[in-house]
């Protein structure tokens, strides 16, 4: 029991029946809530459900070496007594996508640590392997997960949570890892949505970095800070977790259909250029956005295009 | 952190001096137009209240842009190109000044003075803004040298070299020394060079706000324009009202020039003193 997220201060236990899980489930729905609800099924079987912004996204049986995805309408059917432990978690959202996205893929394999050090020499054997998939890290003080694209891990793709809380940065996560751990490891599958969204997320962000890195040259620091500014201002108005930070595009956002994630983008984008455009001009706008799209790899852009998101759609 | 109120009294005041401006410009070009056209046919007077009539506008266009110039960091992309521009504005002020005081003081004219150098100076100073604006525009495909600056100060001096010759076998100038000449062509060539890049510039940025400065030496390039077809020998081809009409509409639109430049760079720089009371995430809409 308990295997996600141990720290998290904004957890509840407790024993319950269906009813009791379905009231629950209920009020994650109704404050659009994301996080998960862990119901230790059988002694050896724990029923994971996860919720995306109220929204159950994705139920999963886990058994201690391997798990199965189920329909959020399996979950209660199987439990060995009328009622069991139930452990409810509040989650930021890209914890809650980071877990959905894991349980997505498959499991490849289990590994023990015995601290920092050794979960350095994993993750350089990821690189030499070209790992990509997701690696969920559960020791005494700290768990998490990390997003290892090509061998490295991506930016802004991981998430872990101490006792201090959750934080993006590995190197902020590490003085809490020196305990022994153990790894889990998810290789991505390429048809789940998880993946297709998560290679559109880095596409955009790394697309949206290059934008603004060269506004940012064109028109300095103060007019990007105000530009941010507005952006985020809209991004707060339409209650997407995503905001702008410098030349950063944090996206916190729990998209789990690559459709609805690209329509937010589609809009960001458009909103962007509009006001990048009444500083320099739609002509400006238009080159620096075409210019930079064609500076990503062709793998980026064929995943931004084929999400309608390539500068053709803001050439208006 | 500032708060929205702090914010939207800001914003009033930006706009509140924006229309202050806006009137005193309007202002300065209504005087303008009238003493160009119906000041007193006196030499002394009339003459240093023209003068001063365009140095108050070269200022206020010199220090708006110094404002801007103020606005960016040191190490920052866009400081080179506001610093040469800030440059030659003040370059032209101190011409201006400059030959305000040989009115003032009764001095004569030579075929060369001392303002030719300032004048000389700001062409040089527009020259390397336009440079820096456009090395900013196209430097992420390819890193355009100082050597292209070179290039274009060479062919402009060429040109005005071969124009220089073209005007003295057309018997232009014959009264006045080579240098003088090839100065007196400098300036039209000068003046059509930057104009035109200007207008390039112009159209690049559209509606957006850091193509305005730029359309002060647009400005200037036509109220130039016309003068060297006065000076040409236009007037002769033209009907004697009409010739007249023009002289003083070129001195009207020259003191537009600075008008214009002037609240080019007040439009980035309202737009900037926003940035400067958003503190994190707050609404800051700039309005065109």
């Amino acid at each position: 029991m308990a295997p996600f997220f141990r720290q998290s201060i904004d957890q509840q236990r407790f024993n319950g029946s269906r009813s009791t899980l379905d009231s629950h489930r209920a009020q994650f729905r109704q404050n659009q809530i994301s996080g998960v609800f862990e119901i230790q099924s059988m002694p050896q079987e724990v029923e994971v459900l996860v919720f995306g912004g109220g929204e159950e996204t994705g139920a999963y049986r886990l058994w201690p070496s391997s798990h199965l995805k189920i329909t959020p309408s399996e979950i209660g059917i199987g439990w060995d007594r009328q009622e069991v432990a139930i452990r409810s978690v509040a989650l930021p959202d890209q914890a809650s996508r980071a877990l959905w996205q894991a349980l997505e893929y498959q499991t490849f394999s289990k590994k023990e640590i015995a601290g920092v050090d050794q979960f350095k020499v994993f993750l350089k054997s990821c690189f030499s392997e070209g790992m990509t998939g997701m690696v969920s890290i559960a020791s005494e003080l700290c768990d998490g997960f990390i997003f290892l694209h090509g061998g490295l891990p991506a930016p802004g793709e991981s998430i872990f949570c101490s006792p201090e809380g959750f934080t993006k940065s590995l190197q902020e996560a590490e003085g809490f890892l020196n305990s022994t751990g153990q790894l889990t490891i998810y290789k991505a599958d390429p048809a789940t949505q998880a993946y297709q969204c998560t290679l559109l997320r880095m596409s955009m962000a790394g697309w949206g970095k290059r934008i603004l890195t060269n506004y940012k040259d064109m028109v300095g620091q103060k007019l990007l800070h105000i530009m941010n500014a507005n952006l985020n201002a809209i991004l707060l108005h339409r209650q997407s977790n995503i905001h702008l930070a410098d030349i950063e595009i944090i996206d916190n956002h729990f998209f789990h259909e690559c459709r609805m994630a690209a329509q937010a983008y589609q809009t960001l984008f458009t909103d962007m250029a509009q006001l990048i455009g009444r500083v320099i001009g739609g002509m400006v706008t238009r080159r620096i956005m075409s210019t930079t799209f064609h500076q990503l790899a062709m793998s980026e852009q064929e995943v931004l295009a084929t999400n309608t998101l390539s500068p053709s759609a803001f050439l208006r | 952190m500032a708060s929205n109120a702090t914010i939207v009294s800001k914003q009033n005041k930006n706009s509140r001096v924006l229309t202050y401006v806006l009137i005193a410009s309007l202002v300065i070009m209504g005087v303008t137009v009238y003493w160009n056209w119906y000041a007193p046919e006196q030499d002394y007077w009339p003459q240093l209240v023209g003068d001063w009539i365009t140095i108050i506008p070269a200022v206020a266009a010199a220090i708006a842009g110094t404002l801007l110039l103020r606005q960016f960091e040191r190490g920052e992309k866009p400081r080179a190109i506001w610093f040469w521009l800030a440059m030659g504005w003040w370059a032209w002020v101190v011409g201006e000044i400059c030959s305000m005081s040989y009115d003032l003081f009764k001095l004569p004219y030579g075929d060369i003075s001392v303002y030719d150098f300032f004048w000389v100076v700001g062409y040089l100073c527009f020259g390397l803004s336009l440079f820096h604006q456009y090395r900013n525009i196209y430097s992420s495909k390819r890193k355009l040298g100082f050597i292209y600056f070179l290039i274009m100060v060479a062919i402009v001096l060429v040109t005005t070299l071969i124009l220089t010759q073209w005007a003295i076998a057309a018997g232009l100038g014959a009264d006045i020394s080579w240098f003088a000449l090839y100065l007196a062509v400098f300036y039209p060539v000068c003046d059509l060079a930057i104009g035109a890049t200007a207008l390039w510039l112009a159209f690049l940025f559209g509606r957006g706000a850091w193509g305005r400065p730029w359309w002060g030496l647009i400005v200037f390039a036509v109220a130039d324009g016309i003068n060297i077809f006065l000076w040409i020998g236009g007037d002769k081809l033209l009907p004697e009202k009409v010739a007249n009409f023009l002289d003083p509409l070129s001195a009207s639109i020259y003191n537009g020039g600075y008008v214009v430049a002037m609240l080019g760079f007040l439009f980035i720089l309202f737009l900037t003193f926003w940035a400067s009371v958003s503190a994190s995430g707050e609404t800051v809409e700039p309005t065109q």
